[in-house]
């Protein structure tokens, strides 16, 4: 019985993981423009403030 | 399998990479702000990227490995509590959901607004000595790692320590989160590959009967069944459950690295989010690493240092130019991890042991820049203390427990302190400086008793640390309170 639970628990593991990883990924780039033009924006705007 | 120039090529290309990466990063740092949490802008997908960068080095798949290789099937188990744990914090917000909405950078700065600015520089000490012996394994660790693969002799590890360790500090000192932020994407995609190309090839080459029948046929049902003898008297039993499933609750509410990223997220939302999604990623995380492991076990007919299991089954199934990718992801993984721990360690030093002190004495914040200042001399002062202690220190027993209880030192009275000061009124400073002392004795013990009673006593004094906080918190709470109302008492007589 155990045997075959693990089974599953590895299986699940490596399909999970592969598309939860290539998900991420690929949502990730955009996230990443996002992150640095807000940092960029708020840089830009300290320095006018002063 | 031999570590040709082909794979040293490769792994030079993508280092050079993630390092230029990092550097570019500097122009969006401007304070302190921006250097410790990214000014709070990191989205749910790079949240998760970030979030296993961090943890995931070298030493998380050499101290699974290990477990897999000795203990078999049965070892699984130990993934599965930080899946249960994040999805519960994640789902119901207990502790972090507060946390997120006080907008604080470190969990000592927390202390110092719940309780005292006494408790937030014992915590700020406390964690800095915890966190630090527990880092301070990883260089040693993961220069026999390289070593065994790569096949660079062992007089010259120790400067390819040094060479990674000084290309992981300027990236981080330059450009801190918002470094590691971009560099850990570019790391997650080597990774990722690396883990599920490692698993797939190496059930291919060893087939799964034979590990199966290996571990049957050697370990017997102690190595498939974690219950084994007894739900209460297994290895993996119900202490053991207990233990862990407390251990990560507070690892995932009071460890500096993980609480970093948390801090980082854009609002409450998006890090609550995070936390329910890295639940099913931390199960991966475990699991396969852990299989790693049962495969070297089928794999070797001698027997090898539990160790080293992993870095030579590697060395013997992975072919040529696979070896090289799959090496640059895992020396990634580990300069991902070097940089996150370096800054979330270093911020501790800066803001609550040398910031919580200069102000004490001159009665004033110091300016961001100097903060800045202050957190990049810290960063270098402790990556000379790890490789330092790589050198002299001897492991015993599990490579994972003694991870586990260096970061006792502070985990039980912190996840203690932190549940009790969100969540009752009543408790007091007294009460936070007995629950972390109180929850320091256990895992200290672990570090200096002998490797046997460690083997046999390991989950008492997992769980016994956690037990021992609560009384502190409870005793030192209504001490406290009894103390304040005679006080009371007396001033309305006078």
């Amino acid at each position: 019985m155990w045997i075959t639970i693990w089974g599953i628990v590895i299986l699940f593991s490596i399909v999970g993981f592969t598309y939860m990883s290539v998900k991420v990924l690929y949502k990730g780039i955009a996230e990443l423009k996002e992150m640095l033009n807000n940092l960029k924006k708020e840089h830009e705007k300290s320095l006018s403030d002063n | 399998m031999n570590f040709t120039l082909f794979d040293i090529g490769i792994v030079a290309i993508y280092i050079g990479l993630v390092f230029l990466s990092g550097v570019l990063m500097k122009k969006y740092v401007a304070g302190i702000g921006d250097y410790l949490v990214a000014n709070r802008t990191m989205g749910f997908n790079l949240g998760i990227i970030s979030m296993m960068c961090t943890e995931i080095g070298m030493i998380t798949y050499v101290y699974y490995a290990e477990l897999g290789y000795k203990a078999g099937f049965a070892s699984l188990i130990i993934a599965v509590p930080p899946m249960i744990v994040y999805y519960f914090l994640g789902k119901t917000g207990f502790i972090v959901k507060p946390l997120l909405e006080m907008k604080i950078m470190t969990i000592p700065e927390f202390f110092s607004r719940r309780f005292s600015k006494g408790v937030r520089l014992y915590v700020g000490i406390l964690m800095a000595v915890g966190g630090i012996l527990n880092f301070g394994v990883f260089p040693g660790v993961e220069a026999k790692f390289i070593n065994t693969i790569s096949g660079i002799p062992e007089e010259y590890v120790l400067v390819t320590m040094v060479v990674l360790l000084t290309l992981v500090l300027i990236y981080t000192l330059l450009g801190g989160m918002v470094s590691i932020i971009l560099t850990n994407y570019i790391q997650y995609a080597l990774l990722s590959f690396g883990m599920v190309f490692i698993t797939i090839y190496g059930v291919y080459i060893i087939g799964w009967d034979n590990i199966v029948n290996s571990v049957t046929i050697k370990l017997g049902e102690k190595g498939i069944n974690p219950f084994f003898p007894t739900l209460f008297k297994g290895e993996f039993g119900i202490g053991f459950i207990v233990w862990q499933i407390l251990e990560w609750t507070a690892i995932l509410v009071a460890w500096q690295a993980i609480s970093l990223r948390l801090f980082s997220s854009k609002d409450s939302k998006t890090g609550m989010k995070i936390y329910r999604w890295s639940g099913l990623m931390f199960l991966f995380r475990g699991i396969l690493p852990i299989f790693w492991g049962i495969m070297a076990f089928a794999y070797f007919t001698e027997p090898v240092d539990g160790l080293d299991a992993l870095p030579l089954l590697l060395k013997a199934i992975i072919p040529t130019g696979i070896i090289g990718l799959i090496f640059a992801g895992l020396l990634a993984a580990s300069m991902s991890t070097y940089a996150s721990y370096l800054l979330s360690w270093s911020s501790v030093v800066s803001q609550d042991i040398i910031g919580v002190t200069i102000k004490y004495f001159t009665k004033k914040e110091m300016s961001s820049k100097r903060q800045l200042m202050v957190s990049r001399i810290t960063v270098t002062a402790v990556m000379i203390f790890i490789i330092w202690w790589s050198l002299f220190h001897k492991l015993e027993g599990y490579l994972y427990f003694y991870l586990q209880m260096t970061g006792m030192l502070f985990l039980p009275g912190a996840l203690v302190s932190m549940a009790f000061g969100v969540y009752w009124k009543k408790a007091r400073t007294a009460g936070a400086y007995l629950a972390f002392t109180f929850g320091a004795i256990p895992p200290l013990l672990y570090l200096v008793l002998s490797e046997e009673v460690k083997n046999k006593w390991a989950s008492e004094i997992g769980w016994g640390g956690f037990l021992f906080a609560l009384i502190g918190m409870l005793v030192g709470s209504l001490i406290q309170n009894q103390f304040k109302n005679s006080k009371n008492r007396i001033e309305q007589t006078v």
